[in-house]
């Protein structure tokens, strides 16, 4: 097993550089780089450059080699910790991206949560219950969930609570925004929380309830689990010390791609929303070609997919029994 | 701060000569509670509307608009010959950090930052009229001179909203520069710059490329000083050296602090965080005139006064040039034929889209500068504005352009149906979506097939300079005569646009290409637009408001309109405005400015609790 893990770290090693020369280059795909956009946005409000100009600032921010030296540039910064410069920001990458990543973690850890704990056991009470009154209510309230953009939940969602009297549209109240951290900040954080989370997580549950019912149906009728019956196990422990954990799998194997989801996010959901997360900040980087901000967010992005495949497919082993390295010969 | 020594009496902390002024409501009280503004983090760094506002030029206009009165500067003398301004400061005026701001301050900006070669940037071109880098003279410790080659009467517009001459305090931006300072190189690495170069750029921001000073360390001469800033927002504290006191001597601003809410995404952000009452002031950065309706009814909850200000920047919602210099020789002959300008624009119901997309606000509106331009004739705001569809056709047939045998669409000799492609940037206005699709409906009527395209903005420039687009689409920034005037007439000469190697060029790029070159590339266009071309020198030169300044621009004018060289749709629609009604002294109508700014006196606001 750990020759087979070192194995998986190499490949993941060289995977990652692959999609980072991919990624560095697609993004420079567009024709114009951050100069012409600021040059555009410039024109827009009243103010012109000339092309002596436009060369000198592209000189300043490292934009005037070709492709390939840029990229190496880039890359042999990255490998000293040095992220870059984020042109829109003015500001150093790890910075700009450092700000936001805490409050983002927060916000997808507690979707996440949210998305198994009402998940998992909806999805098992409507397996245990199939075509029952209960499971049909929530079906019917799951394909509403999945089919309603979450963008236009966010914007009813938003009209709701804010006739209701709370504070919609970023994750603090103006008060708060410049304070310490404290019981007020935390609280009025706490406050913010449950719509972003409600909106982000919906079509997520909706989504996870129909895989675990589907994947538990398939497992209740098995043999393993009429055996288990008839030898006399209590239904509780017998549904959940097998069927259950079989019926895992799938969630399992997809915990890999949640862990880019944490970081990127709802993107239109959190534009939406105004939260202060890594989403909006890697789209806005990508539409103004801000080249190091949104290369080295999506270097990130991709080591964490990357991670986080292996991840799954070592819990997978965890949870399956069944599953298991085999050797391959010659 | 004062009572512990921290700061020195407010005395000696004014200028002698101190800027008074008279706030428009209330002499106001200092109020600890941060005024509320909205701004966006994205884009190229251009962060909200109010910084700029707050930026302070050396002049600046009165809240009519009328004229030029001082500012930072307390005054100025226009040689007769208009080869020479002078520019006199206040004694005793002082940056935020305390240093005092002299002639020292202008001298060193013209020496060391714009002609200094090893910074890297080209002197920008209004500093060089007649292409002659433009003198300077410090006369005494409060009075400059700069001297100009040609007469150049537009010198007031120009540096009154010069933002660049003001932001190199001498003192500060000296510790960047290796020739004055061993550790520059030192400084800028432990900043995070990769050189000197950089780091005196983003600190003195010395040309525009990088927006708004975004550098808590800069020494301003604005109301309040950068104090914080991040992704979610940004904090500016008052700025105790500040010069300008109000009619009953204290000093402003009145509020302490802002606090500027950063978005990502400010269509959405704005009228939501005004309906919740968490925004003092919103303006159109953050309002579309579709919010209009919910904001009004969300009034007495939010607490707020929603109004619209009819624009004075701006002359029509959208307007369009058709590509001159189109590579395709067919297409090139009929929009280079008066009569199809002429039949498009007579194709358009110009009322249906105002009450379509704008709820009836908007007029028809052709012309491509606003109503209050100097030279401007009635006649001309609706020269082919009437929705005339048998006439239009006429034009047509007259062309000789047939109809395909169902009688659908107008083709082209070689059978392919005529169709205009308009491209537009996705960033860009809400609502061009849909008039793009009313004016689709409306050319089927006389057969031409107008298509909108959706491109992201650098991919648009980048089609527009390969002189790939069929029509160049707009609505029209920059179109008061102040701006045109002091800067570049941007809907009046080709390609009705910015004329910018590599920026957003419009229609007939190469006709401009001809005339920047004296014909050694591009392609020659017709008398007319040479013809404008030499007129836009004449006039820029001019003393403003001359009989020859009239004739001129009235000339220009006459051109455009009768060539319809831009045709424009329906007029601008107001800018929507939401104010807190706690906020006093700020405007609760108006009209938005000719320069593209307001002067809002935001020094004299404040929140009454």
């Amino acid at each position: 097993m750990y020759t087979y893990i070192i194995h998986r770290i190499l490949f993941m090693i060289v995977t990652v550089i692959i999609l980072s020369i991919l990624t560095f280059m697609i993004i420079q795909l567009p024709a114009g780089d951050f100069v012409t956009h600021l040059a555009a946005q410039f024109a827009r409000s009243g103010q012109s450059f000339d092309q002596a100009q436009l060369d000198i600032i592209r000189e300043q921010f490292g934009l005037n080699g070709t492709l390939v030296e840029q990229y190496l540039a880039w890359a042999g910064n990255v490998l000293q910790g040095d992220l870059g410069w984020s042109f829109q920001f003015t500001r150093p990458v790890s910075e700009v991206i450092g700000e936001r990543i805490g409050l983002t973690v927060v916000i997808s850890l507690s979707t996440l949560l949210f998305t198994y704990l009402l998940a998992i056991p909806i999805g098992v009470y409507s397996a245990t219950h199939q075509y029952s009154i209960g499971d049909n209510i929530v079906m019917f309230i799951g394909f509403i969930g999945l089919a309603i953009p979450s963008f236009l939940l966010a914007l009813i969602l938003m009209f709701v609570f804010l006739n209701a009297g709370f504070s919609v549209g970023g994750l603090f109240s103006p008060e708060y925004l410049r304070a310490e951290w404290g019981p007020g900040k935390i609280w009025d954080l706490m406050k913010h929380l449950p719509l972003p989370i409600i909106i982000i997580g919906t079509a997520g549950t909706a989504g996870l309830i129909r895989v675990m019912r589907a994947s538990l149906l398939d497992e209740i009728g098995k043999q393993y689990v009429i055996t288990a019956r008839a030898k006399g196990v209590h239904e509780t422990k017998l549904l959940y010390k097998y069927p259950v954990r079989v019926a895992l799998n799938p969630i399992a194997s997809t915990i890999g791609w949640e862990l880019p989801a944490i970081v990127s996010g709802g993107i239109i959901v959190e534009l939406v929303l105004n939260l202060p997360t890594t989403g909006p900040m890697l789209f806005n980087a990508l539409m103004n070609q801000d080249l190091f901000l949104a290369s080295s967010s999506l270097l990130f992005l991709n080591m964490l997919t990357v991670i986080g495949t292996f991840l799954s497919d070592i819990l997978l082993v965890t949870i399956d029994p069944r599953i298991r390295f085999t050797e391959q010969e010659g | 701060m004062v009572a512990s020594g921290d700061l020195p009496d407010l005395e000696s902390r004014l200028p002698t000569d101190v800027s008074v002024v008279r706030p428009s409501q209330f002499i106001g009280e200092y109020s600890a509670t941060p005024l509320k503004l909205l701004g966006t983090n994205g884009g190229a760094g251009i962060e909200s509307q109010f910084t700029e506002s707050m930026n302070q030029g050396l002049f600046t206009t009165d809240p009519g608009y009328s004229k030029f009165v001082a500012n930072v500067a307390k005054g100025w003398d226009l040689a007769e010959d208009g080869k020479s301004l002078t520019i006199y400061f206040r004694e005793g005026m002082k940056w935020s950090d305390g240093d005092d701001f002299t002639a020292n301050d202008i001298v060193f900006w013209h020496k060391e930052v714009l002609q200094n070669e090893d910074l890297g940037f080209p002197v920008p071109e209004r500093y060089s009229p007649g292409g002659e880098l433009m003198g300077l003279e410090k006369i005494d410790d409060y009075t400059v001179k700069f001297t100009f080659s040609i007469p150049y009467f537009r010198s007031i517009e120009v540096f009154a909203r010069d933002e660049d001459i003001l932001i190199a305090p001498e003192h500060f931006i000296k510790r960047y520069m290796p020739s004055y300072s061993d550790g520059a190189e030192a400084l800028a690495k432990s900043e995070g710059y990769g050189s000197w170069q950089l780091a005196v750029q983003a600190h003195a921001n010395t040309t525009a490329q990088m927006g708004f000073t975004k550098d808590p360390l800069l020494p301003t001469l604005n109301p309040w000083v950068l104090e914080d800033i991040s992704s979610t927002s940004s904090l500016w504290v008052r700025n105790p050296f500040y010069w300008r006191v109000d009619t009953s001597g204290n000093q402003l601003p009145y509020a302490d602090s802002l606090l500027i809410q950063l978005t990502d995404k400010r269509e959405t952000t704005g009228p939501i965080k005004t309906l919740a009452g968490e925004l003092d002031f919103t303006d159109y950065t953050g309002l579309a005139l579709t919010d209009y309706p919910v904001l009004k009814a969300g009034e007495a909850k939010g607490g707020y006064t929603v109004s619209l200000w009819p624009r004075a920047d701006q002359s029509h919602a959208m307007g369009f040039a058709l590509n001159y210099t189109h590579s395709d020789p067919y297409t090139n002959k009929i929009f280079n034929d008066v009569k199809f300008r002429q039949a498009l624009s007579l194709g358009l119901d110009r009322d249906e889209i105002s009450e379509n997309v704008f709820f009836g606000l908007v007029e028809p509106y052709t012309a491509p500068m606003s109503p209050l331009w100097s030279g401007y004739e009635d006649w001309m705001g609706t020269y082919f504005a009437e929705h005339d569809v048998e006439r239009a056709n006429k034009l047509l047939d007259e062309m000789g352009i047939a109809w395909d045998a169902n009688n659908t669409w107008r083709i082209r000799p070689d059978g392919e149906r005529i169709i205009i492609t308009g491209t537009w940037a996705t960033e860009w206005l809400p609502y061009s979506q849909d008039v793009f699709d009313l004016m689709s409906l409306q050319w089927k009527d006389i057969g031409i097939d107008f298509q909108s395209k959706f491109v992201e903005e650098a991919a648009l420039q980048t089609l527009f300079v390969a002189n790939q687009t069929d029509v160049g689409l707009s609505n029209s920034d920059g179109g008061s005569e102040f701006l045109a005037r002091g800067d570049y007439p941007i809907r009046l000469m080709p390609p009705w646009h910015w004329g910018d190697a590599d920026c957003c060029a419009m229609a007939a790029y190469e006709w401009r290409t001809w005339l920047d070159s004296d014909g050694d590339t591009g392609i020659e266009p017709p008398a007319d637009v040479k013809r404008i071309y030499e007129l836009v020198t004449l006039w820029q030169n001019e003393p403003y408001g001359t009989e020859d300044y009239v004739a001129y621009i009235n000339e220009i004018l006459n051109i455009n309109v009768k060539n319809l060289y831009y045709v424009g749709t329906v007029s601008s629609p107001p800018a929507v405005y939401a104010v807190s009604n706690n906020l006093m002294n700020a405007p609760r109508e108006g009209v938005f400015g000719p320069w593209g700014e307001v002067p809002y006196m935001l020094d004299t606001w404040y929140v009454k609790e």
